[in-house]
């Protein structure tokens, strides 16, 4: 062991991968990796040896041939076996019979060869398939496992699958708070920047809900469990990976109906011209000229393997890319939709601007002996081991003007409410205090009145003179970068806020964006996307709850997982895990892409069953340059595939 | 997954009688295809190599006259025999050994109190009691990895990351049976009547050697022990084969 405790769970999650096997030493599990590759490379070579000894010593040719249908052909009959077992006739069985009739027709080497090149575009399809399970066991690591649950007054840890609700869980300062629940004793600032995209810490009392994801800031809480594990904002994530995993194109839905009608028709109609061509030509069974010859050369080059691996294998690679970028999709049908459209719409808060906060303004609003550096530096003594975005936005603008925070003896941190202390001027103590109106009212209670300041100012108060400190959420950097890209593409940019008009038209000037539709509310915003939705094709781009209908509405909805509220996820059809803006011009370019290698693919695959089918089975094509022209169409449609797995940007 | 579950593992069984089933389970778990005490890939080896000694001594003693493409054709076979049967038993082992955990990751998602009891009786066993028990119990019952983790260990006795992939046993036996081939088809053709046993011989005793320095063990009473096996083998077919003209 690696000194740290083995993840069971990603070694379930990846279904029972060998290479990340608990029982194999770490220095041994990389001969497993891309083992269906290796095979082939290696089967390929020996063929090649094969092929070249056909020609001096027929012997050393059947002697590498054996090594080939050892390495290929046994897998290949192993897989045809059971599907067979579970009355499947599929291409894996159409494949297997093809191959070992060769051997019975005395065309070995073809034979070979269509195993060969099958497994090469079985590995292909295995290996995308494996990077899209990585993306799941990835978020699976960051899913919590145990919480610590209140027995008789003591705190034993406990797995979060088995705590229930009504448990009584304490979540100490620093922590993550596990599960949905209500605060019943403590109190405590917490940050739901993950959740909801709220930047401003909020207080938590007794009888306040606090969901799961929220980082616990300073307090310690202990809360009531209101919901289990399975509702979680990581849970509807992971479920979102595990949809888009499953759910099918319906285009390849189609496909994976009509392979089982199709092979058992080709396998049925192979049957009927090995016995019926000696009869209507006047040919023979056996031998190259024979019926079983012709039949076998019609059923390799009828075969639909191309065009079976033609959609999934594109979706499939698209998917597995966008997950190593950070962008989870709900299935591969969104890469259609998001093909379609000609409008993004873009809520303000949090989506184009950081959610970050930056301290703009500190006001005095009364006479006093301190200057507002001054109360800066004051500010910055008291802040100095918190760790919520306020305190990062007052020390910005400390570092921004050069100054320093000053000591503060008597420090007192009251969680959930604001913190005090006292400083020494000219040899005298002065008590000062920062934090939430309410705390800084009971510090002074007959210097202000509440209701005229705004909930979300902090207050600072010094002796008995009072600062206000204002903060503001800043444009995204990519947001710059990126909405002019996606104007060259003739994509229309339209702003969706429920801010008012002069906020919504600063920030739509600074990126460029000429339509803007302020003061909504979010039934306003519903009715805006459905009429947009309908007329021309919409992605829609939010993270917060009141984001949720609009998300759900659009053609595609986008929303972001790190900012984004657990029902914003839930309701959209893509996550942006990592909030990066940019990712939107890189995924319109990939839907893009994907629909066109697919119609690409779906060409290629049809156009060479159509062009060698009846070629062979009239004799024009010998089952070799079959073989080549089926599986070769094959491998090309799987690499054509794989160029989707790129993730450099477009 | 749940083809392997169709029925409840711990049905009509006491916790005691559970613990005694799997102390079975726990013996045929670890039972290595190769010993324990020597990393896997080079067991193989060592063992494949000595196999292939054995039967290129045995076809020696029988055949009057054996030509080198007999042996060759023998050492060819052999080693891919040796190769693949490493390989497939590797595997055979890794499958049971999967099959383990998801039976044991089953029985912790759907017999959590059982598990319990069971912990606290393997834990009892080591001299806990009281509220250290239940402290302990409950500690290893918070995280379902850790749980299994236990479980896999105390219970059925198994050790994790020490296992050899498969296809590196079944190098390590490619290795040994045919380096072993060579030498001796090398001792057949530039050594004189006597060159194939007496390689053999330096063979066993060499691996012997290396095998009882690697696990710590009396290297003489090793080397001497397989040597006489040696010769005993030798001596029994060279003998019987007379006899039976």
């Amino acid at each position: 062991m690696n000194g740290h405790p083995y993840i069971f769970d990603e070694f379930f999650a990846s279904g029972r991968d060998e290479t990340i096997s608990p029982f194999l030493s770490p220095s041994s599990r990389h001969w497993g990796k891309h083992l269906p590759l290796k095979n082939a490379i290696l089967s390929a070579i020996f063929l090649a040896l094969a092929f070249a000894l056909s020609f001096i010593n027929l012997n050393g040719s059947n002697l590498c041939l054996v090594i080939v249908y050892f390495l290929v052909g046994t897998p290949a009959l192993l897989n045809a076996l059971e599907d067979l077992r579970n009355f499947e006739i599929n291409i894996d069985v159409l494949m297997t019979l093809a191959a070992l009739l060769s051997v019975v027709i005395g065309s070995g080497i073809e034979g070979a060869l269509l195993l060969v090149l099958f497994e090469f575009s079985g590995s292909m399809e295995n290996s995308v398939i494996k990077k899209t399970k990585s993306a799941l066991i990835s978020l699976r690591n960051l899913s919590p496992k145990t919480a610590y649950v209140l027995e008789n007054g003591i705190a034993v840890e406990k797995a979060i699958s088995e705590i229930l609700i009504g448990t009584k869980i304490i979540v100490r300062s620093g922590e993550v708070v596990p599960l949905d629940g209500e605060v019943i004793s403590g109190g405590s600032s917490v940050n739901l920047v993950h959740l909801t995209g709220e930047t401003q810490p909020l207080t938590k009392r007794i009888g306040d809900d606090v969901p799961a994801g929220a980082h616990n800031l300073d307090g310690t809480l202990t809360i009531r469990v209101k919901r289990t594990n399975s509702d979680s904002t990581l849970s509807k994530i992971i479920e979102l990976v595990t949809e888009a995993q499953a759910s099918k194109p319906a285009l390849q839905r189609f496909f994976d109906k009509f392979s089982k009608i199709y092979s058992t028709t080709i396998i049925s109609l192979c049957i009927f011209f090995s016995l019926s061509l000696p009869y209507v030509f006047s040919m023979p069974f056996f031998g190259e000229e024979g019926s079983i010859y012709r039949a076998l050369t019609f059923l390799i080059a009828a075969s639909p393997c191309a065009l079976i691996i033609a959609t999934p294998t594109a979706y499939l690679s698209a998917i597995s890319s966008c997950a190593r970028k950070g962008i989870i999709l709900k299935g591969g049908t969104i890469l259609d939709a998001i093909a379609t459209c000609s409008t993004i719409a873009f809520d303000k808060t949090g989506t184009l601007t950081t959610g970050n906060l930056t301290c703009t303004a500190i006001i005095p609003l009364n006479d006093g002996a301190f200057s507002e550096d001054e109360a800066l530096s004051i500010a910055a003594g008291l802040e100095t081991h918190a760790v919520h975005p306020i305190a990062h936005a007052i020390f910005s603008l400390l570092r921004e003007r050069n100054l320093f925070p000053i000591e503060i003896d008597d420090f007192l941190s009251i969680p959930g409410y604001g913190l005090k202390g006292t400083i020494q001027k000219n040899g005298k103590k002065i008590p000062v205090s920062i934090g939430h109106p309410d705390f800084i009212k009971q510090q002074h209670p007959e210097l202000i009145q509440i209701d005229q300041w705004k909930k979300q100012n902090t207050l600072l108060l010094v002796n008995d003179q009072l600062f206000t400190f204002l903060f503001e959420d800043e444009i995204r950097p990519e947001s710059i970068t990126t909405l002019p890209k996606l104007i060259r593409k003739n994509l229309s940019i339209i702003l969706l806020t429920g801010d008012h008009t002069e906020n919504s038209s600063i920030v739509g000037k600074e990126l460029g964006i000429k339509t803007i539709y302020a003061n909504l509310r979010p039934e306003d915003k519903l009715a805006k996307v459905a009429e947009l939705s309908e007329k021309k094709g919409l992605i829609m781009v939010g993270d917060g709850v009141n984001d949720a209908p609009a998300l759900a509405r659009a053609t595609a909805g986008i929303s972001l997982g790190k900012i984004g509220s657990a029902t914003a996820i839930d309701a959209s059809d893509v996550v942006f895990l990592h909030d990066d803006l940019s990712n939107l011009n890189w995924l319109y370019t990939k839907s893009k892409k994907t629909t066109q290698i697919v119609r690409e693919n779906l060409i290629l695959a049809l156009g060479v069953i159509t062009l060698a089918s009846l070629p062979a089975l009239l004799g024009f094509i010998p089952l070799w340059i079959a073989v080549l022209l089926h599986e070769g169409g094959t491998v090309i449609v799987g690499l054509n595939s794989l160029r989707l797995l790129q993730t450099k940007d477009i | 997954m749940t083809q392997y579950f169709s029925s409840n593992p711990l049905k009509k069984k006491n916790i005691s009688d559970h613990l005694k089933n799997t102390d079975k389970r726990k013996l045929a778990a670890t039972s290595e295809t190769h010993r324990q005490e020597l990393p896997g890939h080079i067991s193989a080896g060592i063992r494949a190599a000595k196999e292939t000694a054995f039967v290129f001594l045995i076809i020696w003693s029988i055949l009057p006259n054996p030509t080198i493409s007999v042996f060759f054709c023998i050492g060819c076979g052999y080693t891919i025999w040796k190769t693949g049967q490493n390989a497939l038993f590797g595997w055979n082992r890794l499958e049971k050994l999967h099959r383990i955990i998801e039976e044991k990751r089953f029985e912790i998602d759907h017999h959590r109190s059982q598990k319990k009891q069971e912990l606290r009786k393997i834990y009892a066993s080591k001299g806990l009691f009281g509220k250290l028990l239940d402290e302990v119990v409950d500690f290893l019952l918070a995280d379902d990895n850790r749980l299994l983790l236990v479980m896999l260990k105390e219970e059925l006795g198994l050790t994790l990351e020490s296992y050899e992939h498969p296809l590196k046993q079944a190098f390590g036996a490619f290795i040994g049976a045919f380096t072993v081939s060579l030498i001796l088809i090398g001792s057949i053709a530039f050594g004189s009547q006597i060159g194939l046993p007496l390689f053999t011989l330096l063979l066993i005793i060499i691996t012997s050697n290396v095998v009882a320095r690697y696990e710590k063990r009396n290297q003489l009473n090793a080397v001497v022990w397989n040597g006489s096996l040696t010769l005993f083998i030798f001596g029994v077919t060279y003998f019987i084969t007379r006899l039976l003209k």
